[in-house]
């Protein structure tokens, strides 16, 4: 069998709390991912969701080492530094306030491990593109300021799709948007999905949110989070609303939302902290 | 009831008239004070007087063939004296304080290594220094901007510092995903996001100038507005010592307004 394309394997994380006190966050995490699919990761906030994610970005946290046990590895090869495949769209859109849309979407090419090798006339053409794609074309000349929370994760997604990263992790982009613009948001994503073809780590609470964008839900407990839960969604995309509604749909949401009940019943108690290291 | 809201400026015309208003209240409340003879006012003028004593500033200038001459007065002459101390000190504190400031903010091995030789230097008596500082320098020019740019300075370097600080995680965390370099992350990133804060602290530090800038003058009086108040109070003429503290706070609000007019043309990205 081929590599898998990521792989998790017993990943945990631990974080100090204070006074010697370990705070425990991930728990023995494992799943793989085989081919370029969009996998929801779902669980409670809170729940050490955003953590797994920055394991697979290979980014640490500033304090504290990661993981504390397990691995991550990207065809084959563990994660250990920022990883020249994988980019990350955080939860608040971080925009470079002092440049314009364009100059937001072509920042990133400046950075040694992506703009390498790839020349002018083509940053200039993915530039287009992909403002194109995202539909800011009216908006290219406007600044940070003047855009509407829509519009500046437009321009988050924008500016890791112009790299062509060959695995994309969202940390719940559209959390902080209303639920008219989010489903705009999620009828985007699928359009750029099927133009831009890559592995989709897509982080969210919203369970509605993952059955209509996963082709892979992974449920998970709160913490310490461990995977509850995995199943694949056949029905094609763009999911409609009535799908949605359907008694398939329906159990999907109750089954997931029961598992994360009984795995929040079983963890609450005194074993969820461990004293000492 | 209309719901009324706090930490908000005025609005209205209300907010035009208060301004001017409070200075009138200043001045009548100075005016009342001198003019009753609850303080001896040998010490503390009448505003009429002092303001004489401003216009007399403007007017008591005589060039070498001794007619009157307003760009020798004291209030344009020494006025420019100490504006120019003022730009070069902060021009060199800004040269100076600014890199370290980013450095130690960027790099927590450079902050650990300095921050208890540097940060402390801010509360350091300054003045007590103006004998080493006349070791280094002399007792001319040279030492009185030395003066300056060691007093700001250390103000520069922490202020700097915080903006850097203060710039959000998630700018440094795109920047590390997106692959950039320490130096990258610093001047792709970090910088420019620190940069309104970086000048807000260029505004600061020219304020703490100009409230060293007297210190600084007294010593080996040549020119300058220290100058001014210095002669003036030795001849006990109370009117001109006030007309030339009002001078340097007229410059200084004058300063502030066109710093922040700066700013707000080329820094204005943060809310």
């Amino acid at each position: 069998m081929a590599v898998p394309l990521i792989e998790i394997d017993r990943l945990s994380q631990d974080f100090p709390s204070g006074r010697g006190q370990v705070n425990n966050v991930v728990k023995e995490v494992s799943f793989s991912v085989e081919r370029p699919e969009t996998i929801c990761i779902l669980g409670p906030s809170g729940c050490g969701k955003s953590t797994i994610l920055r394991v697979v970005s290979g980014m640490r946290d500033r304090w504290v080492a990661m993981p504390t046990s397990g691995e991550v590895r990207i065809d084959g090869a563990p994660v250990h530094a920022p990883h020249p495949k994988v980019l990350t769209v955080f939860q608040r859109p971080v925009l470079k306030a002092w440049l314009d849309v364009r100059g937001n979407i072509t920042l990133p090419f400046r950075a040694g491990l992506w703009g390498k090798g790839v020349s002018s006339e083509e940053r200039a053409k993915r530039v287009e593109e992909v403002i194109e794609a995202v539909g800011l074309g009216d908006a290219r000349r406007l600044y940070p300021k003047q855009l509407s929370g829509g519009m500046k994760q437009r321009v988050s997604l924008a500016a890791r799709l112009v790299l062509r990263p060959g695995i994309l992790c969202l940390d719940e982009p559209f959390s902080a948007l209303d639920p008219e613009t989010r489903l705009e948001m999620h009828r985007l994503v699928l359009g750029l999905w099927q133009r831009f073809p890559c592995v989709a780590l897509f982080v969210t609470h919203d369970v509605s949110e993952a059955l209509r964008l996963a082709d892979r839900i992974i449920v998970l407990s709160t913490r310490p989070a461990t995977v509850v839960m995995d199943v694949s969604l056949v029905e094609p995309k763009p999911r409609s609303d009535a799908w949605m509604r359907s008694a398939e749909s329906v159990d999907l949401e109750q089954r997931i939302i029961t598992r994360i009940r009984e795995a929040t019943a079983r963890e609450r108690g005194p074993g969820t902290v461990r004293v000492g290291v | 009831m209309n719901a009324r809201y706090v930490a908000l400026p005025a609005s209205g015309p209300l907010a035009r008239a208060l301004p001017p208003l409070g200075v009138v209240a200043f001045l009548l409340v100075w005016w009342i004070i001198t003019a009753s003879g609850v303080v001896n006012r040998a010490f503390i003028p009448t505003p009429g007087e002092t303001l004489g004593a401003l216009l007399d500033m403007f007017r008591d200038g005589i060039d070498r063939r001794g007619n009157s001459a307003f760009w020798d007065s004291s209030a344009i002459a020494d006025g420019w004296a100490s504006i120019a101390r003022v730009a070069k000190a902060v021009f060199w504190a800004s040269l100076v304080g600014i890199p370290i400031g980013i450095v130690m903010g960027a790099f927590g091995r450079v902050e650990a290594f300095l921050r208890w030789v540097v940060f402390p230097l801010k509360t350091a008596p300054i003045i007590a220094f103006i004998p080493v500082f006349m070791t280094i320098w002399g007792v001319d020019e040279k030492m009185k901007v030395g003066f300056l740019f060691f007093g700001t300075v250390v103000y520069m370097i922490p202020l700097t510092f915080d903006a850097i600080r203060g710039v959000p995680e998630e700018y440094v965390d795109a920047a590390v995903d997106f692959g950039f370099t320490p130096v990258g992350t610093l001047w792709h990133f970090l910088i420019p996001a620190a940069w309104p804060r970086i000048f807000e602290a260029i505004k600061v530090c020219t304020g703490i100038a100009w409230t060293y800038l007297v210190a600084a003058e007294i010593v080996n009086v040549t020119t300058g507005l220290g100058r001014v108040i210095f002669d003036a109070r030795r001849f006990q003429n109370a009117p001109r010592v006030w007309a030339g503290i009002l001078l340097i706070l007229a410059i200084g609000v004058l300063t502030d307004q066109a710093l922040g007019a700066v700013r707000r043309r080329f820094f204005n990205w943060e809310a």
